[in-house]
């Protein structure tokens, strides 16, 4: 069948932008970008600066979580920009009153495919980029630094109390920690009684401590000063105040530390050594 | 307007509500009486505890003839509120009246934080004790805060042997004395308890190792 | 007139029915306390030597409150006459479902779905008010430094009662009242599957309230609300208590998710298909099904804390070959769904909601409903992302970070529907509208947090502090209590024949989100800069922080106050609502508010589904409340279509 020449259709080119956007639909979609935009650079402000209400980083361990923080900030802004701002702008264009009769019935949207599958592919996306981060700051955290021997260090905790051995400096024991810096440390934590959690906070580690278990985790500190070491599992009557110090000192005050304590650094403890 | 005086009746009802219950609840544990170390010298204080097998030589628990809600758990006395002056050199001196048993964590079986890192068992002085007979602990948790200096303290109580006989005149047999010293730093309020397990249930750490009054305190240093 | 003779069958009304008649609230609690004291005596004559004796008599105490309590209000009454061989008369069915009683129906065994409906709202309401009190005790603790108020061990049960309590609820907040009231009428039907179980599913919850309030006096609990073992098994006897209730509560919960599940499944009016069912049935249904796989194992997990606590069981004692992760995996194997159990009802309530509020069909229906299916079956296989530190199979980090973070897919399909149902609608925001936005705004944040929580080396720093006690907040309190609230505000008109006044309504929403926003934005900060949770004492540091959350919490406090007078007087003395105050489209607004006692005159049938708004040709049934008026059919059945 030939068609008639008659009903050919006309091209009719699409208008300019500009001209588009004098449309009542292009001034909605210039509204919402508009909040859009503004809404994400707000919000990725806010996202920037988060990571520093976060303690001090003393450790890499810290240092890779902050970047974590970061990043997954800046990637939900357009996310929770986009949602809000489209809810946002609705409310101030469409409002219709709050009369005791509703206003009559809005366009018959049901669906649109396109937008499901948009949203639906993005959304898959951003979660594949995020565990992918995830799954590496992961490896990268648990995987020791290659180089200097680790310090290897006894963690037991009671209720309602931290202590420490050092089994490879001579079985030093101490209530307070002590940490030569940019040393790779591993703590192998348990407990006495009940779960608690050993957590510190400034070096961005944290790990239960179980009874009849004992659990692993390292980190490498990189900053001199003082930190806490806080109980993150509630353990009773005195959890709050579970908590006791750490201090990274150069690795020559951290030898001196450890002769003074009556252990030699370096050295494995004896058989049977001081630590339960 | 009746609107405005419900609501805001409600909102008055609740909050005297909340006022209420947290009334009652602040007031239900009876509140160990103070003790204050008595000052010694300018710069010194002491102070003299008990730890006994159970509740019934601690005198501000018993109320009408009762000897209080648990007799039979372990405690300090004669209360567990201590008060000690700032910047001073306190002695404190602990009656250990209980048996004990090993305890698990050696590390308090020695001597931490007390002056020369020692402390005197009926007269001779030690860094610590036998791990295997442990009776209770005194040790007081460093809580770090900017507002409060730190203060570690745990001393161990060596445990009376299970078949000693009662002293004559008293329910206990004859105690292990035990002092020790330590420098307070600058005010501050500080929890203390026993650490070692000498309470009910699983890791004997319920009942008198959970509860307040018993085998944990408070140190106020003023 | 002629005598006939009728043979009867049956048998005739027994004296089971003078029983039943007597039975109700008060003489269950009596017979639970007096019980109860029996239970306690003897266990102490008998057990009072034992280690674990006090811990056996309490046992034997609050069983016997349990079964003094069901037996007093009546809830064995049909299946002891059945055995009987007595069946209940036609009266007696109706004397059950509360026929011409007035407001004594509440207080007694009722089987009607809408009695059960205002019990389980009085009781969620109940439930709330005391967790509310206990929330507003352990801000005032946290306000200053130092543990001023309370000691650490009241302070530990404060927070862990408040948890327990919360939890139940926030569990029944919107499946309790709305599942059961509002969901038969909206799928045609004159009552639910299993009525005798409805009642027995509200009657089962009831007397596990008090045990909660006993643990008041049986020294507390020292653990938060996840009672993680071996912490529980030193506890005082108050664990017991705790471990009854929840015991109580999951077979409660249990016999109501039976019951909504084959309501929904069988008893949907002629006409219903799956795809004109309103997202809110398919919403409660999916929750049902969640709570029936995941509750039991708290169940489970609590039966064994109690046999390690009362008869020397080894399940979680690490040396005697017990294990805490066994605890732990089972709790949270129930903990995870149950999240999923309280945010999916608010959630569905709130897609219910948003059509008829911007006068627009909901957007992409199919995808609400594929994402509600792939929130259940996802929800159940990320449970260890609660135990990253706990140091229990490392190896599994990874795989439960990609479940944990895909959960978040399903999460953005909701945010699409909602979103995409307001955009280009025309706005009407009443109260539920304003709810409507609380939760978007609120259960972004929440989501969002969660995302962070996902990823294993920063929830190594976040978890045990707090803000993972925000983020749940947000995603809890701010999202499903949100859309309770809205929910409540919503279906107040049915339920009461009453508005909800939406003045001091207002006020109460404004008050409740100003002052949650300022409680749990100044916790993500504490949580942040380190501040460990459950404790009651802090390092000068986080003062600032917790006096601003205590001060918004207490802003809190007075906006549900405000909300509470609002239901109070507007149940009392509100406006006369009509059937269709809203003008829904559901069928539950085709029939008078409140509704009579065997909800339609005539049951409808379904032509469409209930989101035609714009669509002049869609119409979810022509039903209009009105009986037939041409002969056809029998009364209680509808064969033809009734015009208006």
């Amino acid at each position: 069948m030939t068609p008639d020449t008659d009903e050919l259709p006309v091209e009719v080119p699409r208008p300019p932008v500009r001209e588009r956007l004098r449309t009542p639909a292009g001034k909605i979609a210039a509204g919402v970008v508009v909040v859009f935009v503004v809404g994400t650079a707000v919000l990725l402000v806010f996202g920037a600066w988060w990571p520093n209400l976060m303690p001090t980083t003393a450790s890499d361990t810290q240092d890779a979580v902050k970047t974590t923080m970061l990043v997954f900030a800046i990637s939900a802004a357009p996310v929770m920009a986009l949602v809000w701002g489209v809810a946002y702008y609705s409310l101030r264009h469409w409002r219709r009153g709050s009369g005791e009769t509703p206003p009559e019935d809005g366009p018959a949207l049901r669906g649109n495919n396109r937008v499901a599958i948009i949203w639906l592919v993005v959304s898959s996306v951003l979660t594949a980029f995020l565990l992918i981060w995830g799954l590496s700051a992961l490896a990268s955290t648990t995987t020791l630094a290659a180089g200097a021997k680790p310090e290897i260090i006894d963690v037991t905790g009671q209720q309602w109390v931290w202590s420490f051995s050092y089994p490879e400096d001579g079985g030093v024991s101490s209530a307070t920690l002590v940490l030569p810096k940019d040393r790779p440390v591993v703590f192998q934590v348990t407990s006495t009684d009940v779960i608690h959690s050993f957590w510190l906070p400034e070096m961005g580690i944290k790990v239960d401590a179980n009874p009849s278990v004992t659990t692993t985790v390292s980190t490498t500190p990189t900053l001199l000063g003082t930190f806490n070491v806080r109980c993150a599992e509630l353990c009773g009557l005195n959890h709050s105040y579970m908590q006791t110090t750490v201090t990274v000192v150069s690795a020559d005050d951290f030898a001196a530390w450890v002769k003074s304590q009556g252990g030699v650094p370096g050295q494995s403890a004896p058989a049977g050594g001081t630590n339960g | 307007m009746n609107t405005v005086v419900g609501a805001i009746s409600t909102v008055a009802l609740g909050a005297l509500t909340v006022g209420a219950a947290a009334l009652v609840l602040h007031s239900a544990p009876t509140e160990p009486p103070l003790l204050a170390a008595t000052v010694t010298g300018t710069t010194t204080a002491a102070i003299e505890l008990s730890t006994y097998p159970d509740s019934s030589a601690i005198t501000y628990r018993r109320t009408n003839g009762g000897v209080g809600p648990h007799p039979d758990w372990v405690s300090y006395g004669p209360t567990t509120n201590l008060q000690v002056p700032a910047h001073t050199l306190v002695t404190v001196t602990i009656k250990q009246y209980d048996t004990g048993e090993a305890i698990p964590n050696p590390f308090l079986a020695e001597v931490h934080g007390t002056v020369g890192g020692t402390m005197t068992v009926d007269g001779k002085q030690v860094k610590g004790i036998d791990a295997e007979h442990v009776g209770h602990t005194f040790t007081i948790h460093n809580f770090p805060s900017t507002k409060q200096d730190p203060l570690f303290v745990s001393v161990p109580l060596p445990a009376v042997a299970d078949d000693a006989p009662a002293a004559p005149g008293s329910d206990f047999p004859a105690p292990h004395v035990v002092t020790f010293q330590f420098m307070t730093g600058s005010a501050g309020t500080y929890a203390w308890n026993c650490q070692f397990p000498c309470g009910d249930n699983y890791a004997s750490m319920g009942g008198a190792m959970s509860s307040y009054g018993y085998m944990s305190g408070t140190l106020h240093v003023v | 007139m002629a005598e006939s003779t009728i043979v009867r069958t049956e048998a005739a009304p027994t004296s089971g029915g003078g029983i039943m008649r007597r039975l109700n609230m008060w003489t269950g609690i009596a017979l639970g306390v007096v019980l109860a004291a029996v239970a306690y005596v003897v266990g102490n004559l008998v057990w009072g030597g034992n280690d674990q004796g006090e811990d056996q008599a309490v046992i034997a105490a609050e069983l016997g409150w349990v079964f003094g309590f069901l037996i007093g209000v009546g809830a064995f009454v049909a299946p002891v006459n059945w055995m009987l061989g007595r069946d209940l008369t036609h009266d007696d069915e109706m004397f059950l479902a509360g026929k011409d009683q007035g407001t004594a129906r509440y207080f007694r065994f009722t089987t009607d779905h809408k009695v059960v409906g205002v019990q389980y709202l009085v009781l969620a309401m109940t439930t709330f008010g005391v967790g509310g009190l206990l929330a507003m005790m352990i801000r005032t603790e946290l306000a200053v430094p130092g543990e001023k108020l309370f000691g650490g061990q009241i302070y530990n049960s404060l927070v862990g009662v408040h948890g327990i309590v919360m939890i139940v609820s926030t569990i029944i907040m919107v499946v309790g009242p709305w599942g059961n009231f509002v969901m038969p009428i909206m799928i045609g039907a004159r009552d639910m599957a299993f009525p005798r179980l409805n009642a027995l599913s509200f009657w089962t919850l009831f007397p596990a309230v008090p045990i909660f309030l006993s643990i008041a006096v049986l020294r507390g609990i020292p653990t938060g609300w996840v009672a993680y073992a071996p912490l529980s098994d030193q506890a005082p006897p108050g664990m017991d208590a705790f471990a009854i209730a929840i015991i109580l509560f999951v077979i409660s919960a249990g016999i109501g998710a039976v019951n909504i599940i084959v309501t929904a499944l069988t008893m949907r009016a002629r006409g219903m298909t799956w795809n004109r069912t309103p997202i809110f049935v398919i919403g409660v249904v999916a929750t049902s099904l969640l709570g029936l796989i995941a509750l039991p194992c708290f169940e489970v997990a609590m039966l064994y804390t109690l046999l390690d606590r009362s008869m020397a069981g080894s399940f979680f004692v690490p040396d005697q070959g017990g294990s805490q992760w066994l605890y732990a995996n089972l709790f949270w194997l129930m903990g995870h769904p149950e999240v999923y159990v309280i945010l999916i009802p608010g959630t569905a309530a709130v897609l219910e909601m948003a059509p008829v509020f911007a006068r627009k069909p909901l957007f992409g229906a199919r995808l609400a409903v594929i994402g509600i299916i792939a929130l259940v079956a996802l929800s159940v296989l990320v449970w260890a992302h609660h135990m990253f530190v706990s140091g229990w199979a490392p190896t599994l980090a990874g795989p439960f970070m990609l479940t944990t973070e895909l959960i978040s897919i399903p999460t953005g399909l909701i945010f699409l529907v909602l979103v995409g149902t307001i955009w280009r609608g025309n706005i009407w925001t009443r109260l539920p509208m304003l709810f409507i936005y609380g939760f978007l705004w609120n259960f972004m944040i929440g989501g969002v947090t969660g995302i962070f929580l996902s990823d294993v080396p920063a929830d190594n720093e976040l978890h045990g502090a707090l803000f993972v006690t925000a983020h749940f907040h947000y995603t809890l309190l701010g999202g499903a209590m949100i859309g309770a609230m809205g929910a409540l505000v919503y279906w107040f008109p049915k339920m009461t024949g009453r508005m909800l006044n939406e003045r001091p309504g207002t006020v109460a929403f404004w008050a409740v989100m100003i002052g949650f926003n300022i409680t749990f934005l100044a916790m993500f900060y504490n949580g942040l800069a380190g501040m460990p949770r459950r404790v009651a004492d802090y390092p000068p540091q986080f003062a600032v922080g917790n006096m601003i959350s205590t001060l918004g919490a207490y802003v809190i406090g007075i906006g549900m106050l405000v909300f509470l007078y609002a239901i109070v007087s507007s149940w009392r003395s509100g406006k006369p609502a009509g059937a269709n105050p809203w003008h829904g489209k559901t069928l539950e607004w085709f029939v008078p508010s409140p509704p009579p006692l065997e909800n339609f005159e005539v049951l409808p049938v379904v032509t469409g589904d209930p989101y035609g708004y714009g669509e002049p040709d869609t119409r979810h049934t022509s039903h209009t409340g009105v009986p037939a008026t041409v002969g056809g059919g029998t009364p209680g059945e509808s064969d033809e279509e009734v015009q208006a």
